[in-house]
């Protein structure tokens, strides 16, 4: 007995090891905030007050708090390239336009001239200032617009920079960067000349990587340019307060920003949440504002607010070679997927099925792609005669007696949701076909590396598109498109591309765009499958708070929080 | 104690011709009075005794039955989709249930089962086997042996496995094969150091010393002394390398490094429960069910195998 | 002793160099590289390859990567853009440290206490509960005890923080999910360690000396036992301290797990190469302690350095 009593006493002497391994460290907890917090100390103790309860903001502070599920790649303007980043560059920085839901208003040009043929365009820049209190000039932005397409600074995004004139020379090093199409007339007047009439220029301006950059800050922080918060200005709503790698943004109100006087917040935490449903949980403990609800969770949340998030998921088919070289084959596959049963499975019918390529709420000639071009390129269900059909045809072309003697390799991204709708797929169309499907999961830059090299027959892919037009989804298949990684080819689809970006009048464009799609479908080029939908969930404390897919995800300029 | 010990000492009174002289029985004396088991007879013996871990034994054996054969019997492929039953709970057709693509949770399951304990089993038997023979051959030995496999021991530990296995995998390809090769590759090394470190202990330990001294070979010194000293620990370990392994292999899929789908494991099928845990709780729970009974058996069979193979422990209940 | 350690040390160090150069031989060795991306033309491929160095030939590549090492620097990330390794290391360290000290702390203490009491009360109720414990902690899979944690502790019944890193209400979850594991681990080893000597000779001798039961546990038992646990426990700490991805992505702590397992995936070759050394670093310090430590406890054995 008294040798359990000491055994009690060591236990217990135990459990006090770990008690006070627990009780010595918030300090060192603290520490480690305010080691990883760096320069600025005392943002990262009203961090830590501001996480702890919702209640506790009631110094008066409005923060709108969301999540992200992963940290940005940069926040250099000229450099991003995710959407995450987009969003936070969106609410950082302002271009010379800002699109808000599509609509293009004036941004840091007050008004602007465009030339007759739809190529030269004059912009005239209101008085508007950096968060340093530096004005905002022309000179900056032809600056920025340099950087972008220039080679040496090796930007992942120079694509974007195409409209202009000599931008794609000058990214593949044929041309000096001065001769870019963009000259400054003077200090607030700025002139932009293309290479084509792209109509969705002044969309595009709107993005951060047409955002001015200041040389002085770009040259002092060289490569940790925009790395932290005291690493780059600001003339946008908003300014970086911190960047806490993986962990959060904070960002304040830009009391230099123009139209300072109707932002109401008074800043925003933007917090790393890998996982959707901790996400989820932390909304619904009052610790987010905003949250998007995995699609699994969907049934639960009603009155989630349901919108696109511009993402277009299509199955790649390397038409080069084998059985996908066939056009009845890619038909036969295109007919026979039942695309509503195949949302139903893998979403429980939340997501939208495509039967069409391009999304159909991009802009049109006067209201959306959409309503002025419907289309139905397939039949949801399937049709499973017509799949037959084209399904022996293509056997006989290819000389084979069975459709079990085909055998696909289908490649996919490895997370959870990709995984679920190619086990669909492969279900569905080994049922509809008779044909065998097998899944390859990779992570994404290896499959996106096979993509490249052609090393696939069938790849789940998905498109976003990085301004709201149908081109941004059409381009990817013309022959000598860096990004039409299937060789797949067709003269009259180039023809009609080639047409439409010549083209300045916005309705013979559309409708050369349309005939384009169709020629698209028609060939079985590629399988669409489905609109990614985001189901939304708001603090209804917040006001003014939208959503768009393209730009920026959510757009909090203008929101208010009632504390 | 006190009290005991004179006790002890206090001889009764005998009454004269209360004991009889019977001689020596020579032939009793050689008699063997309990059967010659061997060392394997004797564990085999002990561990039916053993109830807890009896039961374990069968129950894991019941499991491995039931992975080969219940996908077999049933009428639901493992990969057959149904829109019409997605996330059902448990009822007369579907015995566990359906995922959230409508497939037979029961199939899915077993056909997991499959995966997972091959996996387990195949790699940590490897793991432990080449583990034992290279960290008892340095321990044993030392010196310059010792020196250098230590050395490369140190490196291929310092390389994280993740690479590793990430490198294999991708050889390799997908598959189980694959994924037993990927988790020995980095595996082994572990025991080969818990085994040193005990066959360092061990070649030190005076009995091992008096058979040095007798002239007993190298051979026969690790094969009677050193083996069956260590073979509980060994195996201790390996009860719990099994679950390591299908841990491992669940954090490999949950990278997309796994095997390829539709094709499954328990891991995987906890993982894909784990996010509907809100509403389709069974979905989880079935396969952690399973991933912990499994567990819970092998390390109790674990133990009992720790006692029954112990050779100190012989002959005592 | 002193020399031995120089040895120790100087071996190390080799052992590091090694691990370096097949690092960077194996991330060039998979497939894709960090520029991979939807809209990736070859004429930006090949600007970024410039701006990255990576044009030019391999072993020039290597060189200049030790050279830099040697002065500390780690480079910049291909990921992450505007941040160097070594600041990403600096601040995703501290996270994984923090959380990891706990999860050890409570899991090597509470882990020798339930083995040791296991051992000593063999079959009966106390070492009863142990072994459950212990079982519960080696049959549970990481993800499923966080998400399980989480869900209980957190949604359900709100007695925790979700997730996050800010303070000491949040890492109470993450520490046990981490932890439970080991401890469970340890228990298990240390009761089958105390069971294996409590039948040696020494004991029984100590025993017949009338040597107090304390002190025979305190100085015999435990002391003995406790060697196969420190064995393991050189991996087992590195292994925690740099976090594990799981936990960390469960309960979004931005700690190291995280960071390495994104940069293999995003291939972003300095990232991992810069995690990797840093890692391995650790292991080799860590086996570099064990290895002291183990002369330290049991002065029998001879330690090679004579």
């Amino acid at each position: 007995m008294k040798r359990a009593r000491k055994l009690m006493a060591l236990l217990l002497a135990g459990l006090m090891v770990v008690g006070c391994a627990a009780c010595s460290t918030p300090g060192q907890s603290e520490t480690t905030a305010a080691a990883t917090g760096g320069a600025s100390g005392e943002t990262s103790g009203e961090t830590a007050g501001s996480g702890e309860t919702a209640g506790e903001e009631s110094g008066g502070e409005k923060i709108f708090r969301y999540s992200v599920t992963a940290d940005v790649s940069t926040l250099d303007p000229q450099k991003m390239n995710d959407t995450n980043g987009g969003t936070l560059g969106y609410h950082m920085f302002e271009g010379l336009t800002r699109s808000i839901g599509g609509e293009v208003h004036p941004g840091i040009a007050e008004s602007w001239d465009v030339s007759d043929d739809g190529l030269v365009y004059t912009f005239h820049l209101r008085d508007a200032k950096w968060s340093d209190g530096e004005p905002v000039t022309a000179e900056q932005f032809a600056y920025a617009f340099r950087r972008l397409v220039d080679p040496a600074t090796a930007s992942t995004f120079a694509f974007i920079g195409k409209p202009l004139k000599n931008a794609e020379e000058i990214t593949a090093g044929e041309v000096a960067v001065e001769e870019l199409g963009v000259k400054v007339i003077d200090e607030k007047t700025l002139e932009c000349t293309l290479a084509f009439p792209a109509p969705y220029f002044l969309q595009v301006l709107s993005m951060s990587q047409f955002a001015p950059a200041r040389e002085d800050y770009v040259t002092q922080y060289g490569a940790e340019f925009a790395g932290d918060g005291e690493k780059n200005v600001y003339n946008g709503p908003f300014m970086l307060k911190e960047w806490r790698q993986n962990d959060r943004f904070i960002l304040e109100k830009n009391p230099n920003y123009w139209d300072a006087e109707n932002v109401h917040l008074d800043g925003a935490e933007v917090i790393v949440v890998a996982d959707t449903n901790t996400a989820l949980a932390m909304y619904e403990q009052g610790e987010l504002d905003y949250v998007v609800v995995p699609t699994d969770l969907m049934p639960n949340y009603p009155d989630a607010v349901a919108s696109p998030s511009g993402a277009c998921d299509f199955i790649r088919l390397n038409t080069g070679s084998g059985p996908l070289a066939n056009q009845n084959f890619r038909l036969a596959l295109n007919y026979g997927l039942n695309r509503n049963e195949f949302v139903l499975l893998s979403t429980n019918g939340y997501w939208e099925a495509a039967n069409r390529f391009v999304l159909p709420i991009v802009g049109g000639v006067s209201s959306t792609y959409g309503e002025e071009f419907p289309y139905t390129a397939f039949p949801m269900d399937g049709d499973q005669a017509k799949a037959q059909e084209y399904l022996q045809a293509a056997l006989q072309e290819l000389g084979l007696s069975d459709a079990s003697e085909i055998t696909m390799e289908m490649l996919t991204t490895d997370s959870e949701r990709t995984k679920k709708e190619a086990e669909v797929l492969q279900a569905l169309l080994q049922e509809a076909l008779g044909i065998n499907i097998n899944i390859t999961l990779l992570p994404f830059t290896e499959r996106v590396a096979r993509e490249e090299t052609g090393d696939f027959e069938m790849v789940v892919s998905g498109i976003l598109p990085d301004y709201p037009d149908p081109i941004s989804f059409l381009e990817s298949w013309e022959t000598d498109s860096p990004y039409n990684h299937m060789s797949y080819s067709n003269a009259e689809y180039d023809a009609l591309l080639e047409k439409a970006y010549a083209d300045g009048n916005a309705e013979t464009r559309f409708a050369t765009l349309f005939e384009a799609e169709q020629v698209l479908m028609e060939d079985g080029a590629i399988v669409p499958l489905q609109y990614r939908t985001d189901g939304r969930l708001l603090n209804p404390a917040m006001t003014d708070v939208s959503y768009y897919f393209c730009g920026y995800t959510v757009n909090f300029i203008h929101a208010d929080k009632s504390v | 104690m006190e009290q005991t010990k004179q006790t002890a000492f206090e001889i009764p009174e005998v009454p004269p011709g209360g004991f009889e002289h019977v001689g020596k029985n020579l032939k009793g004396m050689d008699a063997i009075t309990r059967p010659n088991l061997s060392y394997w007879q004797d564990a085999w013996r002990r561990i039916r005794k053993n109830r807890v871990a009896f039961f374990s034994l069968m129950l894991v054996t019941l499991y491995a039955l039931l992975a080969i054969f219940a996908p077999i019997f049933s009428s639901y492929g493992y990969a057959d989709v149904d829109s019409q039953h997605m996330s059902e709970l448990f009822s007369a057709s579907h015995w566990l249930g359906t995922d959230s693509l409508g497939r037979d949770l029961w199939v899915r399951v077993w056909r997991g089962g499959r995966v997972s304990l091959s996996i387990g089993f195949l790699s940590a038997l490897l793991n432990a086997i080449l583990g034992a023979l290279v960290g008892g051959l340095c321990g044993y030995y030392g010196g310059k042996l010792d020196a250098i496999v230590m050395r490369i021991i140190d490196v291929l530990y310092g390389i994280p496995n993740l690479i590793v296995t990430i490198l294999v995998m991708v050889v390799l390809g997908p598959g189980i094969f694959s994924l037993v090769i990927a988790l020995i590759v980095v595996g082994w090394i572990g025991t080969a150091r818990f085994v040193r470190g005990e066959v360092l202990r061990l070649r030190e330990q005076d009995f091992v010393a008096a058979a040095k001294m007798l002239g007993v070979s190298d051979f026969v010194i690790i094969v009677k002394h050193i083996i069956p000293n260590i073979i509980g620990l060994i195996i201790t370990n390996l009860t719990m390398a099994v679950p390591n392994a299908i841990f491992r292999e669940a954090f490999l899929s949950y990278i997309g490094l796994g095997i390829a789908p539709p094709e499954c494991s328990w891991g995987i099928l906890a993982k894909e429960g784990v996010p509907l845990l809100r509403i389709y709780p069974h979905q989880l729970f079935v396969p952690a069910f399973f991933i912990c009974t499994t567990m819970l058996a092998l390390n109790l069979l674990g133990d009992g195998l720790r006692d029954a193979l112990d050779p100190k422990l012989r002959g005592t209940e | 002793m002193g020399k031995y350690i120089l040895k120790r040390v100087a071996v190390s160090v080799l052992t590091l160099f090694v691990l370096i150069t097949v690092v960077f031989a194996l991330v060039r060795l998979m497939p894709g590289d960090p520029f991979s991306g939807e809209k990736m033309t070859p004429e930006i491929r090949a600007n970024l390859e410039a701006y990255y160095g990576l044009d030019k030939p391999l072993l020039e590549q290597y060189i200049t990567y030790v050279k830099n090492l040697l002065r500390g620097d780690f480079g910049y990330s291909m990921k992450y853009l505007n941040r160097t390794v070594n600041d990403i290391i600096a601040s995703s360290f501290p996270y994984s440290i923090d959380l990891g000290m706990r999860a050890l702390a409570l899991s090597i203490s509470m882990g020798l206490v339930f083995g040791i009491l296991s051992a000593r009360y063999r079959g009966k109720k106390l070492d009863f509960i142990c072994i459950v414990i212990a079982i519960l902690g080696t049959s549970i899979p990481d993800f499923i005890m966080g998400a399980l944690l989480q869900y209980f502790f957190g949604i359900q019944w709100g007695l925790f923080p979700v997730a996050q890193y800010q303070g000491i209400q949040y890492t109470i979850l993450p520490s046990i999910a981490l932890g439970f594991y080991t401890l469970a681990m340890v228990s298990r080893l240390m009761r089958a360690s105390m069971l294996e000597v409590v039948t040696q000779d020494y004991i029984k001798t100590a025993k017949s000396d009338g040597i107090s039961n304390v002190r025979i546990v305190w100085k015999h038992q435990i002391r003995n036992a406790i060697m196969p646990v420190v064995t393991v426990l050189g991996p087992v700490v590195a292994t925690t301290l740099t976090g594990t991805f799981v936990i960390e992505s469960i309960f979004a702590i931005p700690g190291m797990g995280k960071f390495y397992v994104e940069s293999v995936q995003k291939l972003d070759y300095s990232l991992v190469l810069g995690m990797t050394v840093f890692y391995g670093g650790f292991l080799i310090l860590a086996n570099l302690i064990v290895d002291i430590l183990y002369g330290v406890i049991d002065p029998r054995i001879r330690l090679a350095g004579k």
